[in-house]
């Protein structure tokens, strides 16, 4: 946003229907007004200088009634959602629920290709595995390294990697990229579970921990998948979700 | 015995010591008292204070009767004589009304002996204990027996019971047995344990078997019972067994406290009887213990409890009225430090531990090194609003100090290192609105390269983990919203204030109410009242304040408690003290008496006595050398009354330790012998031979020589004629005008009994108060003004002269006579004090269209039109509001700092009438300070934006159609911006009223900006340099209504000390001339800062006002012809000084080489 490209604008406090449904619809307004613009939350957040955009101007084009312009920005889809702005803002401005909510304003087809692609993927797999992996690829790549680690190393002779296990205490969920791309990664993990004598288990379906309808703010598929998933926990009869992503 | 006081002041930190301070002043007894073990609260810890950057406390100290407190540094301690200081002291219950409380206080003892202990530290070096030192905020480590600060006068260790771990090495190290732990008395003191168990009994015993407690033991309730009977052998502890057979623990419980209300019972219970003897235990049991018990745990428990309930003791007063003055504590950032670093980082500490760190007493030596690895600090960051100004820490404040406490210690890094520093200060808004404060950051800024960002960082990092550095890293967005990464080596947290520890608890045992922040709650046009009558809130006790501020909030407590006070024990109606008669002694023969204190064990052992009595008696003009016990207990001083009732000495000096416990002595010794106090002196002669033990004795005895030595040929040289006599006082008050200041000032001394003349030059009472039609706290100003101005008029002991001037003014010191021109003619008034309350208004600069557009208003007219109705708010579009207009730039280079709460003010009142109504703000910064920052929150809450601008880039107003448009720089989104308001407001800001005519007058100072200049503005906030002239209100600086009122009543409380009084005496230390060498150049007139000398024209010489002089001696060292002289400071004398401590170097191969040479000090008489 150079300043030349930019005209004098009458400020209009009012702002357009996205300013409205955000006060309407979040607590307090969503603290949007409260903001001092101290830059706190600019000066910790990964997505500040993209766009020459940063969370603060985002919340100010929004006091200042530029909230049209501001939700199409697509600065907005920079966000990753990790709170560090909220964490320490003095007026507790919800920042992310903000953002979250100005990708909602975005027409589905308009949202990127890529959180839209893996998103609607994960929709279409029972596993929920945004990279489109099956249940028998998950059963095939976990066997298979179980079995190599269990060659390759000493310590790990009698090393258990349970599927589908009714009742075991923990549901272990695990992110499409380790078993897709780097499945040595998942190694670790299970050799803690194992050393600490852990009753825990995966499951062939639903055990994609990533979920990028959240990101897509695809309210909707985000409650779909987060539902499957509960529901393999439950068919389990696991007490614990334990959530890796 | 029952004691009774004026008033108990809670807390003795600077604001507490003034409110102490300006009520003994006027003859009332106070008792002072602090939790700690030391005065001084925060100062303590602060070695440099804006806005001269150095200390300047004992500027409090009285500059009349000086000779009743002490007089010298104030961070070292204070002596007054109507004040008692009780440390370590705590309130804790309070019953009665106004003018007739009875306060029960609990003093935690210290254990040491204060007049057993030589400080010679020998008990810390021992102490196996090491906690973090609350004086160097942490950055040291202390003992359990330690030395609270390491300055004060006396200077006696204290035990901190609660980490002690009884190991009692220190009470066998100390050299003079000042420690006392109680141990012979621990045998009359009787424990009985109740328990059928015979285990527990046993068990105890055993472990007990070194602490010497006469142990007793029974099987059931009824033998308890019985025990408890036994008068001979009161039990003092009763362990109780939940479990008891018999008479069961609840009846021998309310037995036992039935015989001796006093007896402490600690129930034993097994863990599934915790809970009934937690039930219990509200009975009065004091404790419970869960078997079993851990030995390690239980004696040392055992013996303190022992120990606070034989050493610590409950105190009950009388007092008239109570003024608290608990300061504030600061923030701790432990909480925010995962993402600040604090606790983390060494490279991250709090402004506190930054003083620390600049004090030549902290840590480093007044070096900047950095806590953790040495490394010298060059590159540092202020980051401020840590924990204030933020809703998710519940501070929705500010604590009005941290941005000029930043600046400061900005400045002070430049300073120690040279201007090597390179300074940073992360901000929101620089909140520079006290006096003389914006002119400081702008000198800052503009001579002392501090950099000021307007930023704040989100989280602090190590700069490279990799090679062990401790520099930290930090992000922030710059002002052009570039982000930036920048490497320090320290990072200071602006810590914010917090209400002080205990402040719930002792509003509970007062009955007094807190604010939502908890701090103790004040209404805003009386500011220094609690929701209690009789019980005031001082100092930074209701919300943060600065010292200036801090010591007018505790003048203005004290007015109001002196008012209570009086109503009880009028001052008019107080005989004053008889003056002393000291017989003539110029003509004598000088004669002195020498006598020395030998209590202290230690001094036998490291002087030879007889040498030093036998070379003493040998000094020019000395009578007697004469050893006494121990001269600060009474049969000690009989001795030395004695002494000189047998040889009536005309000067006497005493060896002693702590000479400054001595001052009221020597008084009441001069009243009783006839012999004037300056003729007598003590001198510390117990430091040398604590501080030097072990080293060889004639050096340790060449020092003590050397000190009474010098001592004596000063006394020798002492100008034994009279000192000049009292100042009859003329007993009314002159408050020059009728606004807000005047008339609080006019009624807080009439209240007293005190006649005043009131004299406003309008036609009206009441000045700019008037034009304040409602507040931001939903008080009511107009209905308050309206009854101040009747009860001004009604008042007996005012006299309101309206449409009238001062037109002259002559006199001295406590004797004034002023003529005032009315429309009746001239008046002719006789007053000891003047008060100038000449006010101020709001500025008026015609710019932006005022003047010239409707549509333009100062937000003065605006809340005229909004309280009268005229403004239909449903008819606007929108409002926009510029402030600083013309304020804090050139020309008016300070801050007005009203007008952003009265920008508030109308913002919100709008809002109210009209939620819709879009508002603009034009700011620079907010200045919102203290609790009124929740109404910056409220106005943003209402939708008001907020628009920041600098002086390079202010807002331009054109008008279209007779519309203002707006244009400004967003500064966030680095855009134009344009609005088209209905309505355009402006913020003026205020100035102060003309005052050259009484400048000349009273001979009075402004400053640059045209208020009056106060003789120092943190330490003496409403006193002119010139004694007897006090200011208040807009004349001195901007602010609300609520401050006015409080500088108004701290200046009426400076007035009625001098009132107070029926004659004023100098002290003994003031500056004289002799005429017959003087010249008549004046030099000494222009040097005096107290306006004390003057050149009489009639008489041709050049005359000192002794009540005005402090003894400075400036114009003794500026005068060409020593015609200027400093009593008890001759030339003669303090050569002959020289010449002794000279002498004293020679001691030793004096001799040696017996019998000695005659001193060389032949008497020091000009």
């Amino acid at each position: 946003m150079s300043e030349a490209a930019v005209a004098v604008k009458t400020v209009d406090l009012k702002g357009g229907t996205f300013k409205h449904q955000i006060m309407d619809l979040l607590p307090d307004g969503g603290n949007l007004n409260l903001c001092l613009t101290c830059g706190l939350c600019s000066s910790g957040c990964p997505a500040t200088g993209l766009e020459d955009m940063d969370p603060r101007k985002f919340l100010r084009m929004l006091v200042l009634g530029l909230d049209e312009e501001a939700a199409k920005l697509p600065w907005v889809w920079m966000c990753t959602m990790c709170q560090r702005c909220i964490y320490v803002c003095p007026m507790q401005i919800n920042i992310p629920e903000i953002v979250y909510r100005a990708r909602e304003t975005w027409p589905r087809e308009e949202r990127p290709k890529g959180i839209r692609g893996s998103c609607d993927q994960a929709l279409n797999t029972p596993t929920n595995s945004a990279m489109g992996a099956k249940p028998d690829d998950f059963k095939f790549v976990v066997e298979d390294v179980v079995e190599e680690i269990r060659e390759a190393q000493e310590c790990c002779k009698d090393l258990v990697v349970p599927m589908n296990k009714k009742g075991a205490h923990f549901f272990l969920n695990q992110n499409s990229r380790e078993p897709v791309t780097e499945p040595d990664e998942m190694v670790p993990l299970w050799k803690i579970l194992n050393l600490v004598g852990a009753d825990w288990t995966y499951s062939d379906v639903g055990w994609g921990a990533e979920n990028y309808c959240m990101f897509l703010a695809d309210s909707e598929a985000w409650e779909k998948i987060v539902r499957n998933k509960m529901e393999t926990v439950e068919s389990l009869k696991c007490k614990v979700w334990l959530n890796t992503e | 015995m029952k004691k009774t006081y004026g008033a108990l002041v809670v807390g003795a930190g600077v604001g507490g010591i003034r409110a102490a301070l300006d009520l003994a002043e006027t003859g009332q007894s106070v008792a002072l008292i602090d939790k700690k073990p030391n005065i001084g609260g925060i100062l303590t810890q602060l070695d440099y204070q804006f806005p001269n950057d150095h200390c300047g406390m004992c500027k409090m100290l009285p500059l009349t009767e000086r000779d009743g407190s002490s007089q010298f540094c104030m961070r070292k301690g204070l002596f007054h004589r109507n004040i008692d200081i009780m440390l370590s002291t705590e309130v804790t219950a309070l019953e009665g009304e106004p003018g007739k409380f009875m306060v029960t206080l609990r003093k935690r003892s210290a254990f040491v002996d204060p007049n057993k202990c030589i400080g010679c530290g020998k008990c810390s070096e021992v102490c196996p204990v090491k906690v973090k030192s609350d004086f160097n905020a942490g950055l040291t480590k202390r003992s359990a027996i330690y030395l609270p600060v390491p300055h004060n006068i006396p200077n006696h260790y204290v035990v901190d019971l609660d980490n002690c771990l009884r190991c009692w090495q220190c009470y066998n190290a100390c050299p003079t047995g000042a420690i006392d732990f109680k141990f012979e008395e621990r045998q009359g003191f009787h424990i009985l344990v109740a328990d059928s168990d015979p285990k527990t009994f046993e068990d105890m015993k055993d472990w007990l078997q070194d602490q010497n407690f006469p142990l007793r033991h029974v099987f059931d309730g009824d033998a308890a019972v019985d025990a408890l009977a036994d008068q001979s052998r009161q039990v003092r502890i009763l362990f109780l067994d939940m479990g008891l057979p018999g008479s069961d623990p609840e009846k021998v419980l309310r037995r036992g406290l039935e015989l001796n209300p006093d007896l402490h019972v600690v129930l034993m219970a097994q863990p599934d009887q915790e809970q009934a003897a937690r039930e219990l235990a509200g009975q009065g049991a004091k404790d419970v213990l869960l078997k079993p018990f851990e030995p390690k745990r239980f004696v040392p428990w055992l013996d303190k409890l022992y120990m606070r309930m034989m050493s610590d003791e409950t105190l009950d007063l009388d007092v008239g009225a109570v003024i608290l003055a608990g300061g504030f504590e600061c923030y701790d950032p432990g909480e925010v430090g995962d993402v600040l670093g604090y606790g983390r980082e060494p490279a991250v500490v709090t402004s506190v531990e930054f003083e620390r760190m600049c004090s030549g007493t902290g840590p480093s030596n007044a070096k900047l090194i950095r806590p953790g690895d040495n490394k010298p600090i060059k590159k540092i960051a202020w980051l401020q609003c840590v924990g204030s100004r933020d809703l998710k820490k519940k501070a929705d404040y500010c604590s009005s100090v941290c941005c000029m406490i930043s600046i400061k210690e900005a400045l002070l890094a430049k300073k120690l290192t040279k201007g090597e520093a390179e300074t940073t200060i992360f901000y929101m808004d620089m909140r520079t609105f006290g006096k003389e404060y914006e002119r400081y950051r702008q000198n800052a800024e503009a001579n002392d390269g501090v950099k000021f960002v307007n930023a704040r960082i989100h989280s602090v990092v190590p700069a490279d983990q990799t090679s062990g550095s401790k520099d930290i890293k930090v992000l922030y967005l710059d002002e052009a919203g570039r982000l930036q990464e920048e490497v320090f080596d320290l990072l200071v947290l602006a810590v914010g204030a917090r209400p002080p520890v205990g402040t719930k608890e002792l509003a509970e045992a007062l009955g007094i109410e807190t604010n939502e922040w908890g701090y103790c709650k004040t209404r805003y046009f009386t500011p220094s009242r609690t929701s209690a009558y009789g019980i005031f809130a001082a100092g930074s006790y209701n919300g943060p304040k600065d010292i200036a501020e801090t010591l007018i909030q505790s003048g203005a407590a004290a007015l109001e408690a002196s008012r209570i006070i009086t109503i009880y024990a009028p001052l008019t109606e107080r005989t004053p003290e008889p003056q002393p008669e000291y017989r003539n002694v110029s003509r004598e023969t000088p004669k002195i008496l020498i006598a020395l204190c030998t209590s202290c064990p230690i001094l036998e052992q490291t002087v030879d006595m007889d040498s030093l009595v036998a070379r003493l008696g040998g000094l020019a003009s000395v009578a007697q050398v004469a050893k006494i016990g121990s001269a600060c207990t009474k049969p000690g001083w009989e001795e030395i009354e004695a002494l000189a009732d047998k040889h009536s000495p005309n000067r006497i000096l005493i060896g002693a330790c702590q000479p400054y416990a001595y001052i009221p002595k020597l008084r009441e010794l001069g009243q009783t012998i006839g012999l004037n106090p300056a003729l007598m002196d003590v001198v510390d002669i117990f430091t040398p031979t604590a501080a030097r033990q072990g080293e060889d004795k004639g050096a340790v005895e060449r020092e003590v020589f050397s000190a009474l030595s010098m001592a004596s040929v000063r006394l020798l040289g002492a100008d034994p004629t009279p000192l000049p006599p009292a100042t009859q006082v003329t007993r009314k008050a002159l408050v020059v005008g009728g606004g807000l200041a005047g008339m609080t000032a006019a009624m807080g001394i009439a209240d007293h009994g005190y006649a005043v003349s009131l004299v406003e030059e309008q036609e009206t009472l009441g000045g700019q108060a008037m034009n304040i039609r409602y507040t931001l706290n939903d008080e009511d100003p107009v209905k308050f003004m309206e009854d101040l101005i009747d009860s001004v008029q009604k008042h007996p002991n005012i006299t309101v002269y309206k449409d009238a001037r001062v037109v002259l003014s002559s006199g001295r010191a406590g004797r004034f006579t002023s003529v005032i021109a009315t429309d009746q003619g001239a008046v002719s008034f006789d007053h000891g004090a003047t008060v100038l309350a000449t006010g101020g208004r709001e500025a008026n600069v015609y710019d932006y269209g005022f003047r010239v557009h409707k549509c333009v208003m100062t937000q003065r007219e605006l809340e005229d039109q909004l309280a009268s109705g005229a403004l239909d708010t449903s008819a606007l579009s929108g409002v926009a509001m510029i402030q600083c207009w013309r304020s804090r730039d050139e020309g008016r280079s300070y801050c007005s700092r009203v007008c952003c709460g009265q920008a508030l003010k109308n913002l919100l009142m709008l809002k109210k009438r009209n939620p819709e109504l879009p508002v603009y703000v034009f700011y620079r910064d907010i200045m919102t300070y203290g609790f009124a920052e929740t109404y910056y929150t409220q106005a943003r809450k209402a939708g008001a934006v907020f628009i920041r601008y600098d002086l390079k880039d202010k807002p331009k107003v054109e008008f279209e159609d007779k519309v203002p448009v707006i244009t400004a720089r967003d500064p966030i989104l680095q855009r134009e911006i344009q609005v088209r308001p209905s309505l355009l407001v402006l913020s003026g800001g205020i100035e102060p009223n003309e005052v050259s005519d009484l400048q000349e007058m009273f001979g009075v100072e402004v400053n640059a900006d045209g208020f009056f200049q106060e003789a120092e503005y943190k330490w003496r906030p409403v006193d002119f340099l010139k004694q007897r002239l006090f200011m208040c209100g807009l004349a001195r600086a901007p602010g609300n209504m609520s401050e006015t009122i409080a500088s108004a009543k701290a200046a009426a409380q400076r007035a009625v000390r001098i009132l107070s009084e029926m004659r004023l005496t100098s002290g003994s230390v003031i500056a004289e001339v002799r005429h017959s060498l003087c010249s008549l150049c004046g030099k000494c007139i222009s040097v005096c800062p107290y306006g004390a000398r003057s050149l009489d024209l009639e008489q041709d010489m050049i005359l000192v006002d002794e009540l005005l002089c402090q003894g400075c001696g400036a114009c003794a060292a500026v005068c060409p012809n020593s015609a200027s002289l400093l009593r008890g400071f001759r030339d003669q004398q303090v050569l002959s000084v020289i010449d002794a401590a000279l002498n004293g170097l020679n001691y030793g191969r004096a001799r040696a080489a017996e019998p000695e040479t005659a001193t060389q000090t032949e008497g020091g008489e000009s």
